[in-house]
C-alpha cells in the first residue's frame, strides 16, 4: 500500500463512513512500525513510545470519525498527531511552566538527555545515542527524511514549516550529526 | 558510510511483535466499544466514496462545475416546462402563443405512428377553433387586433388540419396495423365533421356582429379553413373506404354508407346556399350592371367593390353551383352502386368547387357590419 494509494484511500472511506474498525486495523499494520519509530526517537524509553503510539492511533480514529475536512494526506496526519502526542507528553511534564512550543521544544533536548541517561533500559546504538543528543527539531527532520524517506514537501506538511526552513533545519541537522560523530 | 546510509540503517528497529498484536487488539475493541454506526443511503457513500478517491481539485474544478450546470439544466427545463404550461391559455398574437405551437410541433414530433400525429393535429385545430371563438368575444382586444388574432388562429387551423390530410394519408400508404389506422380515421371523421360546423358557426357570428372592421380577410381565411377541414373529414373517410376494399378491415357496410350519404346531404346543403347567393348576385348584376355598388346581394353582403370585377366574377361562378349538385348526384348514384371511393371523390370535388365560389364571393363583396364593437 503506497502512501496515497487506492486502497489507503478506500480504507479511509470505509472508518469515515461506516466506522469501519477492521479497515482501521489493516491502517494501524501499515503505520505502526514507523510511527513507533518516530516516536521513540523522540522519547526516553520504549515504554513511553509504545503508550504514545497507541494514543496515536486512538486519537486519529477519533480525528477522522469527527472532522468534516477532507483527509488528503492520511501519512502526514499519522505523523502531525504523533508529532503533537509527543509534544503533549512533555508538556505534561512540564505542567508548572509557561512556555511556548518552540522554545517547549528546544527545552525538551536537555531535559530528555538527563533523564534518558538515568532512566534508559533499552540497548541503543551509537548513532541512536547521537541522533538523540541531536535538537529535537533537528532529529526530526533527519528521521523523516533519511529512515522515513519523505519528500521535502511532506516533511513540511507534517512540521507544518515551509519547504525553505525545512531545507535549512536538514541541511543543519545534517551537520549537527556529523559534528557530533565527530567528537 | 555516510550519514544518511548510516540513518537508514535505523529503519530496522521496530516494535515488539507482541506489543504490537496486543496493542491493536486493544485497539479495535476500544474503537468498537466507543462507535455507533448509522447505516446511510447508497447515494451518500458512493458520493462521499468518489470524493474521497477523485484528485483534491475534482470536486473544486470538475464536480462543482458540472454541479451548477445540472441544477441550471435543470432550472430551464423547469422553467421550459413551466412557459409551456402557461402558454396553454395563450391566444394568437400573446408572448406565449408560439411556444404552444412550438409545444404542439415537438408533441407531433414526438408521436411516431402518422395516424396518431393526425389525431394530434385535429385535437391542436379544434384548440385553434376555440381560441378563435375565444378573441371573438373578448372585449378587451381591439377591433383591429381581433382581425390579426382571428386570421392567425384561422390560418394555423387550416395548416393543422391539411397536417392531419398529409398523416393520415401517409398512414393509409403504411403497412401498419389496419385497425389501428381506422381507428384514428374515425375519430379524426368525427372531430372534422364538427369542426366545420364550428367554424361555419363561428364565421356567421363574425359576419354578423362580431367585428368592428373590415373582416373580409379574416372570412376568406375561416373559409379555407373550414374547407380544409371538410376534406380532412372526407379524407379520413376515404382511408376507412380503402381499407374495407383492400379487405385489412370488415366494418358493417351500412354504416360506412351512412356516412358518406350524410357527407353528401351535408354538401348539398352547402351547395344549396351558395346557390342561392350566386342567384341573388347574378339577379342584381342583370338588373343593374352599373350600379352594382349602390346595393349587395341578399343578407349579409353589401358594397360591391369594382362592378367590372363583379361582372366578370358573377360571369365566372353563376354555372358552378349547378356543377357542384351534378357532382352531387353522380356521388349519390356511385354511393347507390356500391362504388364507394368514387362517391367520396365526388363529393370532394362539389366541396372543392364550392369553396372556389364562396372564395370569389368573399373576394367582390365584403360582410355587413351591424353591431361594431367596442
Amino acid at each position: 500500500m503506497s502512501k496515497h494509494s487506492f486502497k489507503e484511500k478506500y480504507l479511509i472511506f470505509k472508518v469515515r463512513q461506516t466506522k469501519d474498525a477492521a479497515a482501521y486495523g489493516e491502517l494501524y499494520d501499515y503505520y505502526v512500525d514507523r510511527i513507533f519509530r518516530f516516536i521513540l526517537f523522540k522519547v526516553a524509553t520504549q515504554e513511553e513510545a509504545e503508550d504514545l503510539t497507541s494514543e496515536v492511533f486512538l486519537k486519529t480514529w477519533e480525528y477522522i470519525n469527527k472532522t468534516g475536512k477532507r483527509i488528503q494526506n492520511l501519512n502526514a496526519l499519522f505523523y502531525r498527531v504523533a508529532r503533537n502526542c509527543v509534544i503533549d507528553f512533555y508538556r505534561s511534564r512540564q505542567s508548572n511552566k509557561q512556555v511556548t512550543d518552540e522554545e517547549y521544544l528546544e527545552q525538551i533536548q536537555d531535559e530528555r538527555d538527563m533523564e534518558r541517561e538515568l532512566n534508559t533500559k533499552v540497548e541503543i546504538q551509537n548513532l541512536q545515542q547521537y541522533l538523540k543528543k541531536l535538537k529535537d527539531v533537528y532529529r526530526e527532520v533527519l528521521i523523516l527524511k533519511y529512515i522515513e524517506e519523505f519528500s521535502i514537501s511532506e516533511i513540511a506538511n507534517i512540521t507544518e514549516k515551509s519547504k525553505g526552513n525545512v531545507r535549512v533545519l536538514l541541511h543543519r541537522a545534517t551537520q549537527a550529526l556529523k559534528d557530533l560523530m565527530e567528537e | 558510510m555516510n550519514i544518511a546510509e548510516q540513518l537508514k540503517e535505523l529503519k530496522n528497529i521496530k516494535p515488539r511483535k507482541d506489543w504490537v498484536d496486543g496493542q491493536r487488539e486493544l485497539l479495535l475493541s476500544q474503537i468498537t466499544a466507543q462507535t455507533s454506526y448509522k447505516p446511510q443511503s447508497v447515494f451518500i457513500n458512493s458520493w462521499f466514496f468518489t470524493k474521497s478517491i477523485m484528485p483534491v481539485g475534482f470536486v473544486k474544478f470538475v464536480a462543482r462545475p458540472v454541479g451548477v450546470m445540472t441544477v441550471l439544466v435543470a432550472f430551464l427545463f423547469s422553467t421550459g416546462m413551466l412557459g409551456v404550461n402557461a402558454s396553454k391559455g395563450s391566444l394568437p398574437g400573446d408572448l406565449l402563443y408560439s411556444v404552444k405551437l412550438t409545444s404542439e410541433s415537438v408533441q407531433v414530433g414526438l408521436t411516431s405512428k402518422e395516424e396518431k400525429k393526425a389525431e394530434l393535429h385535429v385535437q391542436f385545430a379544434e384548440e385553434r377553433v376555440k381560441e378563435i371563438v375565444q378573441v371573438a368575444k373578448s372585449n378587451d382586444i381591439n377591433p383591429a387586433d381581433k382581425k390579426e388574432k382571428i386570421q392567425q388562429a384561422a390560418e394555423v387551423l387550416k395548416q393543422d388540419l391539411q397536417q392531419a390530410q398529409t398523416h393520415l394519408d401517409n398512414a393509409n400508404q403504411d403497412s401498419n396495423k389496419a385497425q389501428d389506422v381506422v381507428a384514428s380515421a374515425q375519430i379524426v371523421d368525427v372531430k372534422a365533421q364538427a369542426l366545420t360546423a364550428q367554424i361555419a358557426t363561428s364565421k356567421d357570428a363574425l359576419v354578423t356582429a362580431q367585428i368592428g372592421v373590415d373582416s373580409k380577410d379574416v372570412i376568406k381565411k375561416l373559409d379555407e379553413a373550414q374547407a380544409a377541414s371538410t376534406a380532412t373529414s372526407v379524407a379520413a373517410v376515404g382511408v376507412i373506404v380503402d381499407k374495407q376494399v383492400s379487405g385489412e378491415v370488415k366494418l358493417p357496410e351500412n354504416e360506412l354508407v351512412n356516412n358518406i350519404a350524410k357527407k353528401i346531404d351535408d354538401a348539398t346543403a352547402t351547395v344549396k346556399a351558395t346557390t342561392e347567393t350566386v342567384k341573388t348576385m347574378v339577379d342584381d348584376a342583370a338588373i343593374k350592371p352599373a350600379d352594382l355598388n349602390a346595393t349587395a346581394a341578399s343578407g349579409n353582403f353589401t358594397q360591391v367593390v369594382d362592378s367590372n370585377a363583379t361582372l366578370q366574377t358573377v360571369t365566372e361562378i353563376k354555372d358552378k353551383p349547378e356543377q357542384a349538385t351534378q357532382m352531387l348526384n353522380e356521388a349519390k348514384q356511385l354511393l347507390e352502386q356500391g362504388n364507394l371511393s368514387s362517391a367520396l371523390d365526388k363529393v370532394q370535388q362539389s366541396a372543392d368547387i364550392t369553396q372556389g365560389v364562396a372564395g370569389k364571393i368573399n373576394d367582390i363583396v365584403t360582410p355587413t357590419v351591424t353591431n361594431p364593437v367596442k
